[in-house]
């Protein structure tokens, strides 16, 4: 490939942008402007009004979705995924891949993407997009400087153990997607990840303690969904398909710790 | 543009007042906006499920899917590497049990 571009050969380049995960409104100006001027836009969204707004700003753009396929591994997709952005990107031009949310954020191909290419030499940036996080922080008034915020997706939360401070936010992503390894896995499978989730906190939390289930909203029309459960309730709720989990600090644990930090200031 | 509902949508994420104006009248403003009434009635129930399932079969056969989310996928770790420190040496964390943070503890 270096030999094409040495010899004269139009140089392909990458460039993955986010569309945030509110309609339109929450793509940047810079994503926007590369999605308009690419040779081909590679796209992967979770709405049909994304998509056609995509085709709307860029002709040439084709979807990824058909990587997936039920019962196909996740990794076998996101391969696939990384193969069809590369050989795009080999062919000399100048490509753009949109993904929904932020592209880096909880996303394996893109980062993978950008490796390879710059590794064959090719120019590749990732441009910062709106995350679930993002739209979580908005939603709910929290402010991750108030008590510190973790983040951890929920099969690597319950398979590592990780450890965690009780005093802090809790975020748990894809907790619909616990131990899923495919798409289209049983409505079962999703409610045994979800039972485990609650009794792994269970260990830290007491069952009284109010936990946050949150989808942030696709449609500048709808609200986001916002379900205040008690942990005990967690498994029994109906989870919306992108949902997060959010723990508040554990008031108690917190307050001490502040009361803590306050005095060691006094000595 | 896929339909008049999809590029309703659009302008509305796009433009706060035209949203403004169609939470205050919904059907009243989607008419204005050109949207058939099937399509009104479809967007006034407020179920983004729906809405996208609509948008989705009324575009062309071909380009009809399903929209998957992406997800990170968990790699089981090698027990050796996340065991085992820089040093070689385990590490005391790597061994202690789930649930034993300080805030556990207090609590405890």
């Amino acid at each position: 490939v270096s030999t094409l571009a040495k010899r004269g050969h139009p140089r392909g380049s990458l460039t993955i942008v986010g569309t945030g995960i509110g309609l339109v409104g929450q793509a940047t100006l810079e994503a926007v402007a590369s999605i308009e001027r690419s040779d081909r836009v590679l796209y992967l969204v979770t709405n049909p009004v994304t998509e056609a707004w995509l085709r709307d700003l860029n002709p040439a753009a084709i979807s990824l979705a058909d990587c997936y396929s039920p019962g196909k591994p996740r990794l076998t997709s996101y391969d696939e995924m990384v193969e069809r952005i590369l050989g795009e990107v080999r062919t000399g031009r100048k490509v753009c891949v949109a993904l929904y949310g932020h592209p880096g954020v909880f996303v394996d191909p893109s980062h993978r993407a950008i490796t390879r290419a710059r590794e064959e030499g090719f120019p590749a940036r990732m441009l910062p997009g709106v995350s679930a996080e993002d739209c979580l922080f908005a939603d709910l008034g929290m402010d991750p400087a108030m008590d510190g915020c973790q983040s951890f997706e929920a099969t690597d939360f319950l398979e590592r153990h990780r450890r965690f401070d009780a005093s802090s936010s809790l975020v748990l992503w894809q907790i619909t997607a616990i131990r899923q390894d495919s798409v289209g896995e049983p409505a079962a499978l999703k409610r045994k990840g979800v039972l485990a989730l609650r009794t792994a906190l269970a260990r830290t939390y007491p069952a009284s303690h109010e936990v946050i289930v949150y989808e942030a909203s696709q449609l500048p029309i709808c609200e986001p969904t916002i379900l205040r459960v008690p942990l005990r309730r967690l498994g029994r709720v109906k989870l919306p398909p992108m949902a997060t989990l959010y723990v508040p600090p554990l008031r108690r644990v917190r307050d001490r710790t502040r009361a803590g930090s306050h005095n060691c200031g006094r000595r | 543009m896929a339909d008049q509902l999809t590029a309703y949508l659009i302008e509305m994420a796009k433009d706060e007042e035209a949203l403004a104006r169609y939470l205050k009248n919904p059907r009243a403003e989607a008419r204005k906006a050109g949207v058939p009434e099937e399509q009104i009635s479809i967007l006034t129930e407020g179920d983004p499920r729906k809405i996208f399932e609509y948008v989705n079969q009324s575009m062309n056969q071909a380009q009809q899917r399903g929209f998957e989310i992406i997800l990170v996928i968990f790699k089981a770790p090698s027990p050796q590497r996340s065991a085992v420190k820089r040093s070689g040496r385990k590490t005391s964390s790597a061994r202690r049990p789930r649930g034993s943070n300080t805030a556990a503890r207090r609590r405890r």
